[in-house]
């Protein structure tokens, strides 16, 4: 197994020495490869919202996600946001459909530095995979496993963050930890990977923590009875599928 | 009947036992105080048990009932019998509330259909909604408006095949069905119907130097009668609503033929109606005139010390036939929700009709007529007037915002509330709210408030430069605050103050200004 690792390490020190090192950005684009790879994805998902005296809060959640942008997400649980479902299709087109109000509501894109159902995500952290879009990205340490990358906001980025430190695990070609700094540049969040597992042909991060500094408050992630490439149709990310009951994939 | 809905409790716990089949719930505990002397008490307590049941018959097949069950608090006792009534001593009630079945792809692939009884809202703004007119509104709390009445509707949405995001709704409603109106005083009723000006005259009229008003002691009565049927096939309600998508933006182009939700008269007969006392009063008096004796009559006439006059109103109303051309829009500019919304009602034409006495008539001659038919005389007069007979718009803007930090802004400006009917009667709101959550969203506070004006108001003042001296206005406003300690459970605390001057709204409700504390569980 060392030995494995080891000869890991040095084939890649030899192949970047002989086809060149890789930029930041090209590690960027290729964690959002990894990430947008399937065409389609369905998983069921456990939340647990933890405050500072430890008390914990527990949603569980059926996410279904289409490319890039299309995501549909239902809470199963707890009873008083059942049925709550979440549709979004870009950051400026989302939607959130509550039973107990019998309608279909269209949420501000100035929600996206909200944070999501209470969780430490923010909408905006919730769109990981396009951050290319967004920042700029240098190389600040690399190692045999880990690239680590500090991100920048492009100029005219959108963004509620000043900087974000990306460890990459090289095997997987998946963010290990993110550190989040705010506009104040203090570290506000940081996310890590507890868990990743390759589903079929696809790595995917199955348990991971993000963690608020400022406020001391945590939400764990863990994801189970993921499926890729299952056909989902586009008729899934419509306002049709918010309000309905039993959705069958 | 009460027997048959505990029946369909244990039908639907049974039923639960199915794998396919989830049961869940709600236990609302609500307690309210009045602020204002004498009212200063808890004017309401009650739990609300709400029972909810979803049962997934197929892939494509679905049913869904609610039950709630109310019990009220506070006896409602008036007398001893009360006394052995359960529902005046604990007072409680069973509902079924809503109850429908779910078809995907019912004919066509891309249609579905919910049948049963239901609540559909249409409309993007934010509860005022001049669109939806499909579910009347249930003021059993006349302070909460966003509450509808589930009603048994036929609601059939087809999605074109090539844009998903698009689709058109048909919605019938067999029998047409009123909102329930708030126990005790009901503001929202009092509309600006045209009168008889000679009826409106008599407020003002001086009998004191007249020889049989002044003996005249009147007493009145007020008899609403409501004219409902919604067993006639007249009373169906139909609606169809397009919804559209393009640049990010959704529009929504409505059509509804239907009945409003509250009623206006069609019918005002004023009639005295002890005309046989007071000519036996008469009768008496005279008993010993000869007839013809006309100085005889009236020092007879002069010796009676009183006649008591009981007029008797009898109103008849009716729910006025509309048809409702809405459009509504709800889009995201550089991160600003915006949303507008209008409801251009087209009413059938709707009248009054007046039956009165000819007061007028019998001020001047009523004394002669008695002197010469010894009896009492009254003419009654007849007059037709337009209740609803222009086309109205009614009308919602409104945007919101989240600043940084989380501070969730939102206004809205409305013409015509939910409530009001008519040209005449639409008044101009703006609504306000401010929230914030807090200590990682353990809390949420909520700041709210708003105003009222008379609508014209603005007209009238570019015209004159001055507001109008009878000018309405209304205010309310209160905080509330949201503690979620656990999943599950809300407990809210807050207040609500009105006030206002004039005909306004918030005016009329100001004794309703109450702080409430309110506890919710989910299961």
């Amino acid at each position: 197994m060392k030995k494995t690792a080891i000869l890991t390490a040095v084939l890649s020190i030899v192949l970047a020495t002989f086809l060149g090192a890789e930029t930041g950005e090209e590690w960027l684009k290729k964690v959002e490869a990894t990430m947008n790879a399937p065409r389609d994805r369905v998983s069921t998902g456990t939340m647990i919202l933890v405050d500072k005296a430890g008390v914990k809060k527990i949603r569980k959640t059926k996410m279904w996600q289409k490319g890039e942008d299309k995501k549909l997400t239902r809470f199963l649980s707890p009873a008083d946001v059942k049925g709550v479902t979440f549709l979004s299709l870009s950051e400026n087109e989302m939607y959130l459909y509550m039973p107990a109000f019998h309608r279909i509501r269209r949420i501000a894109s100035s929600a996206k530095n909200e944070n999501f159902m209470g969780t430490d995500f923010t909408y905006e952290d919730m769109t990981m995979n396009k951050m290319s879009e967004k920042f700029n990205a240098k190389i600040v340490k690399e190692d045999a496993d880990t690239v680590t990358l500090e991100l920048t906001p492009k100029p005219d980025a959108d963004v509620s963050y000043s900087k974000e430190i990306m460890v990459i695990d090289k095997k997987t070609l998946l963010p290990r930890k993110i550190d989040f700094y705010n506009k104040a540049g203090e570290l506000e969040k940081t996310m890590t990977v507890l868990e990743t597992k390759k589903v079929g042909k696809y790595w995917t991060i199955t348990h991971m923590v993000m963690e608020n500094h400022l406020t001391k408050h945590k939400t764990e992630i863990i994801t189970e009875d993921i499926k890729f490439d299952v056909g989902l149709p586009d008729k899934l990310f419509t306002r049709r599928m918010l309000k309905k009951r039993h959705i069958k994939y | 009947m009460k027997r048959v809905l505990y029946g369909i409790i244990l039908l639907l716990f049974t039923a639960s036992l199915s794998a396919e089949t989830e049961v869940g719930g709600s236990l609302k505990v609500d307690l309210r105080s009045l602020i204002k002397e004498p009212y200063c008490n808890f004017y309401n307590r009650e739990d609300i048990l709400t029972l909810k049941i979803s049962s997934d018959v197929s892939d494509n097949v679905s049913i869904y009932a609610s039950i709630q069950g109310r019990y009220f608090d506070r006896s409602n006792l008036v007398t001893f019998e009360d006394l052995k009534n359960r529902n005046s001593v604990d007072p409680f009630s069973v509902d079924l509330w809503e109850s429908y079945i779910s078809i995907s792809s019912f004919i066509f692939d891309n249609m579905d259909a919910v049948i049963g009884k239901q609540i559909v809202e249409w409309g993007t703004a934010d509860m005022l909604n001049p669109t939806s007119n499909l579910n009347p509104h249930d003021l059993s709390d006349p302070l909460d408006f966003s509450k509808r009445l589930p009603i048994t509707m036929f609601n059939f949405t087809y999605y074109p095949p090539w844009n998903q995001f698009n689709a058109v709704q048909f919605i019938w409603i067999p029998a047409h069905k009123p909102a329930l109106m708030p126990p005790g005083e009901m503001p929202m009723m009092k509309m600006d119907v045209p009168t008889p000006p000679d009826l409106e005259a008599m407020n003002n009229l001086n009998i004191a130097n007249n020889p049989m008003a002044s003996k005249m002691e009147i007493s009145s009565s007020l008899n609403q009668y409501v004219h409902h049927n919604p067993f006639y096939p007249k009373y169906s309600e139909g609606g169809i609503r397009l919804s559209l998508n393009f640049f990010q933006t959704d529009f929504h182009l409505s059509y509804f033929n239907g009945y409003g939700e509250f009623p206006l008269p069609a019918k005002a007969e004023i009639r005295i109606a002890n005309e046989s006392e007071i000519n036996s009063i008469i009768q008496n008096a005279l008993k010993d005139v000869a007839p013809g004796d006309n100085l005889g009559t009236m020092l007879a006439l002069a010796t009676i010390e009183k006649i008591p006059v009981d007029i008797e109103s009898n109103i008849t109303l009716v729910y006025p036939h509309y048809h409702v051309v809405g459009a509504d829009f709800k889009a995201d500019i550089s991160g600003v929700g915006v949303w507008g919304e209008a409801g251009y009602f087209i009413p059938y034409e709707l009248d009054i009709t007046y039956i009165y006495p000819d007061f007028q008539w019998m001020m001047n001659n009523e004394l002669n007529y008695i002197v010469q038919n010894r009896e009492f005389g009254v003419r009654y007069k007849s007059a037709k007037y337009p209740v609803l007979d222009k086309p109205f718009l009614k009308y919602t803007i409104g945007a919101e915002y989240i600043f940084k930090g989380g501070y969730h802004f939102e206004a809205q400006f409305a013409h015509g509330f939910f409530f009001e009917q008519g040209s005449q009667n639409l008044n101009n709101y703006l609504m306000l709210e401010l929230d914030k959550s807090f200590m990682e969203g353990k809390f949420k506070l909520t700041l709210s408030g708003g105003g009222s004006v008379e609508g014209g108001t603005f007209a009238y003042f570019l015209k004159n430069f001055k507001l109008p001296e009878d000018l309405s206005t209304g205010a309310f406003g209160g905080p509330r605050l949201d503690y979620y300690p656990y999943d599950g459970i809300t407990v809210t605390l807050g207040a609500i103050f009105l006030g206002g001057s004039g005909n306004s709204f918030f005016a009329k409700m100001k004794k309703m200004e109450q702080i409430f504390l309110q506890l919710e569980s989910s299961f």
